[in-house]
């Protein structure tokens, strides 16, 4: 009976999945989009929810506003929801018309960023909201009653069965409102043809932020409901985006009921892993649970997609230029003997910016090698890195490896390990590409990161200084000599080598077929170009430089610690990258001074205090404006732009091919 | 290699031909995408040295019938040999790279690389090792670098070198289309409707330039709506319907087949004269 039992309290689980799914298929049938912040807005939502309830201040999410103001003493749960709701249905149309609105004819990575500019955005603002209260996971009264009942053998908890009841009857009022109501009809029309649509009198704005203002609204319900089962923190909360996606992936993120019996039977199959790591004592004791949606997603996408686009695939590049690099390593050098010079003089403060700002600069680069040069997304750049820290104190520890050769086999563990994450991109491009490397991150973080001997569980792992023929290279020394001018100017040295680098391969024989793929999937291998490898190298490269930027902040921090590599820093990175221009290193060298503790953030501390802890929530701002008004990003603005119809023209939606002159 | 390497390699010192297989042979042909039969038991045989044509109504399955050859849609049924070697097993890039190379009827460049590089791209064969040697020497000759000068030269483009594609006319363009596949260095080359969208001069033009590569060692099949241009440099032309091969022949023998005139030559004749 054991069984049946934990199949049941996996409802609750299964529930939040489902009812988080349905909310993604909302917004998708309004605007094509999957919305990574989904879960994020839902967690915002609830949030406020809980806020009300204990406080009765009303905490708005627009920066620059004062956060929170006194509304209600004590409101009771119905008011409190109610409240929720009406905000939810605010921020829910806020976000459709400055951001997905605008993008609805954009390239699908121009909306992939803007939604992980929201997502940013939302944690940062809660963070900055709540505070230290925020990350601490508080035990929470739900609206729903939980005592235990019974029946026959089983006793479960009542809001489990109350979830699974409440997300069925969501997905019954959603499908009859498809099939029957003239929103509903009015959203299929426009998800079908949009010109036609407007024909026959229908305003896709109308019906996008309906949809959008539903969204949001299930969003937030579906968090707020399931706080006290699902925990409710930032992050966490936010990355539940990965199981509502692998829920609404195989229905082509259309289909209703078939998103409700997926999430359900996820948190289920995930309730019951739980029971097996009890009762079958050789099963792993780490998150075997997040495999269930990675399984679902790579399972789905495996039997989907072609190695090479068909015809009617639209193609054509909407990413920004990758203009020539033959000016970079001059300036790269340039910029490098500036940097070592000021590493000599300041304090340690700066030093700390310096090789924060170099350590993102490498993992810049990553990001412009899979996504700026070969069109590819990854999401899992900091979970590779996460994966070189770890496996070089492994070598030095468990084998007894010295400096050079403890990294280099980090960096090359990571190297594999990028390249497994990066097999999906054999098959799927874009959106789904996102998907499935953002479910490998999670997985890499759930498996891998949570394996005490390879993290060193409760002791963590230690970085053991790195030292060459007795000269010390590494950061560590007493009170204001840390960090030691040698580190800074080594990881100084090192971002220069790997920008330069980059830019070699760009002007070489290796980018030309990189940017052919980028540019073409067909017609490079048309011109005998193997695609399947050049992205498999692609990903091979990026990794290596993201394992040599995990494995320098290991240094840096000599504490290794899994939450220095969490998925939400991979998309702060992607954000970024693209935020200072994805196709250039230089536009890497410039990603790498926005960092949050590096260049900028020690800038804007010298100026104000308390101004850097807004770095965040700016970048999220930032990142949608950059998405919706400038795909080039800041190195590229100001350059000639490419394509005179630019980045959001619809380029990669709906347009065909240039007329050509057929004679039947 | 180069123009005169090419000229030298005469393509009858294959194995694979003295058994008696053409450059090219298809038997039993048959593509399906779901319930259409894009094409159906097409038996066809390209001669080496020879410039075949492929014409046919539109949608008669010209373009599945150069997608299943070069390995972008998948066949149902029947085999491709190519060179002397069965094909059906290797994906499209290994295609392209035995010489088997084709044009796409819709423009498909690289739009971010300069022509130059559209060609260089086509024409290098990269190693294990190039990662590691485009690291350190970026500025190294590269070995696509004479076949991308011949084919260059060969459509007449060398004063757009440096261009990039969307600077380029309509014309120009399907130009580079064919130049980047004459840079792969192919023993058949494929072209889908290369004169679409030309005018008369740059059809003319175009023909001259195509007329030529025969003499390169390069065999030619082509698909082309332009009926002169066809009969002017084929000297065996096949006729496709439904997706069904329903006539091969010389030039004069297709413009006297009966069946032909009623199902393309007569229609084309017609619309030509309705859209100038
Ligand atoms: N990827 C595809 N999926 C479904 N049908 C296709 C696909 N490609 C081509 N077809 C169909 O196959 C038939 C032949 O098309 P095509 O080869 O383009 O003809 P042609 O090049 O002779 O004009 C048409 O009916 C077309 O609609
Ligand atoms: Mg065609």
């Amino acid at each position: 009976m054991t069984h049946l039992t934990f199949l049941i309290v996996g409802l609750g689980g299964g529930a939040v999945i489902a009812a988080l799914g349905l909310g993604v298929v909302v917004a998708h049938r309004a605007s094509r989009v999957v919305n990574f912040a989904h879960a994020a807005m839902g967690m915002y939502i609830a949030f406020v929810y809980y806020e009300l309830r204990s406080t009765g201040d009303l905490v708005q999410p627009l920066l620059g506003l004062p956060g929170r103001f006194h509304l209600i003493d004590r409101p009771t749960e119905v008011t409190a929801f109610v409240i929720a709701m009406v905000v939810a249905a605010l921020c829910g149309a806020f976000i459709h018309a400055v951001i997905f609105r605008p993008l609805r004819n954009a390239a699908p990575l121009a909306r992939v960023v803007a939604s992980l500019g929201l997502f940013v955005y939302l944690i940062a603002i809660v963070g900055l909201r709540f505070g230290s209260q925020s990350a601490s996971s508080r035990v929470l009264e739900g609206p729903l009653p939980n005592e235990l009942v019974t029946w026959g053998d089983i006793r479960v908890p009542a809001d489990r069965y109350w979830l699974a009841v409440i997300v069925v009857a969501a997905a019954f009022v959603l499908w009859l409102g498809y099939r029957y109501t003239h929103l509903g009809l009015a959203t299929r029309a426009v998800a079908g043809n949009e010109r036609g649509a407007i024909l026959v009198g229908i305003s896709p704005n109308a019906v996008g932020l309906a949809n959008w203002m539903v969204a949001t609204m299930l969003a937030g319900a579906a968090i707020i409901l399931a706080a006290p089962v699902v925990r409710l923190d930032p992050s966490t909360t936010s990355l539940l985006v990965v199981p509502a996606v692998a829920a609404a992936l195989p229905g082509r993120f259309n289909s209703v009921w078939g998103t409700v019996v997926i999430g359900l039977a996820i948190g289920m199959v995930q309730s019951e892993i739980l029971n097996l790591q009890g009762e079958w004592t050789w099963l792993p004791r780490i998150g075997l649970q997040q495999g269930v949606p990675l399984l679902v997603i790579v399972a789905t996408l495996a039997l989907r997609g072609d190695v090479l686009p068909d015809r009617s695939s639209t193609l054509g590049s909407t990413l920004p230029q990758a203009g020539d690099t033959r000016n970079v390593p001059p300036i790269a050098g340039l910029v490098f003997v500036m940097a070592a010079i000021a590493a000599l003089f300041v304090n340690a403060e700066w030093r700390s910016a310096l090789i924060v700002s170099a350590i993102a600069t490498i993992f810049a680069l990553s990001v412009v090698v899979v996504t700026g040069y070969v069109g590819q997304i990854s999401l899992a750049t900091f979970a590779v890195a996460g994966v070189a820290a770890f496996a070089m104190v492994r070598a030095s520890d468990d084998l007894g490896l010295a400096f050079p050769l403890a990294p280099l086999l980090g960096i090359a563990v990571a190297v594999v390990v990028g390249y497994l994450t990066a097999l999906p991109a054999v098959r799927v491009r874009g959106l789904n590409l996102a998907i499935a490397t953002l479910a490998g991150a999670v997985a890499i973080e759930e498996l891998v990161f949570k394996w005490a001997w390879f993290t060193g569980g409760f002791a963590g792992a230690t970085a053991e200084s790195p030292s060459l023929f007795g000269w010390d290279l590494g950061p560590e020394a007493i009170g204001a000599a840390f960090p030691r001018r040698t580190f800074v100017v080594l990881t100084l040295l090192l971002a220069a080598l790997c920008v330069v680098g980059v830019a070699n391969l760009r002007r070489s024989s290796t980018g030309r077929r990189w940017l052919a793929v980028r540019a073409n999937e067909r017609a490079a291998a048309a011109a005998g170009i193997a695609v399947v490898r050049v992205k498999l190298t692609a990903f091979a490269a990026a990794s290596a430089l993201a394992g040599l930027a995990g494995v320098l902040s290991a240094y840096s921090a000599s504490i290794v610690s899994a939450s220095s590599f969490g998925v939400f820093d991979s998309l702060v990175t992607v954000a970024i990258a693209y935020l200072a221009g994805i196709a250039s290193p230089i536009g890497a060298l410039v990603a790498g001074g926005l960092a949050e503790g590096g260049l900028l953030t020690a800038l804007v501390d010298t100026v104000n205090d308390d101004a850097s802890q807004y770095q965040f929530a700016v970048n999220g701002v930032l990142l949608i404006v950059a998405a919706v008004k400038f795909p080039q990003g800041i190195v590229g603005t100001g350059t000639r732009a490419r394509r005179p119809s630019g980045f959001g023209a619809g380029a990669a939606t709906d347009q065909t091919s240039p007329p050509v002159n057929h004679r039947p | 290699m180069n123009a005169t390497g090419r000229a030298a390699s005469a393509p009858n010192e294959d194995p694979g031909l003295r058994e008696g297989f053409g450059l090219l042979e298809t038997s039993g042909l048959t593509v399906r995408f779901g319930a259409v039969i894009a094409n159906q038991d097409i038996d066809l045989r390209v001669e080496p040295g020879s410039f075949v044509g492929l014409i046919g109504p539109n949608g008669a399955g010209k373009t599945t019938f150069v997608d299943a050859l070069t390995g972008f849609v998948p066949t149902s049924s029947g085999s491709v040999v190519f060179d002397g070697k069965p094909i059906d097993d290797l994906p499209a890039h290994k295609r392209a790279q035995s010489g088997l190379v084709r044009t796409f009827q819709q423009l498909e460049l690289f739009e971010d690389l300069t022509v130059w590089h559209n060609l260089l791209v086509a024409g290098e064969k990269p190693g294990w090792r190039a990662l590691l040697s485009d690291l350190i020497q970026p500025g190294r000759r590269s070995a696509g670098v004479p076949d991308a000068e011949w084919a260059l030269s060969a459509v007449g483009l060398d004063g757009l070198r440096d261009a990039l594609p969307n600077e380029l006319s309509h014309g120009q363009r399907k130009l580079v289309g064919v130049a980047r596949a004459l840079a792969a260095r192919p023993k058949l080359l494929l072209l889908d409707e290369p004169a679409a969208g030309l005018d008369t001069a740059e059809t003319r033009a175009l023909g001259g330039q195509l007329s030529t590569l025969t003499d390169h060692g390069i065999s030619v099949l082509m698909i082309e709506h332009d009926m002169n241009l066809v009969l002017s440099l084929c000297d065996h032309i096949h006729v496709l319907d439904f997706g069904q091969k329903i006539a091969s022949g010389t030039p004069d023998e297709i413009r006297s087949n009966p069946v032909v005139v009623s199902a393309y030559l007569g229609q084309s004749a017609s619309s030509t004269e309705a859209t100038p």
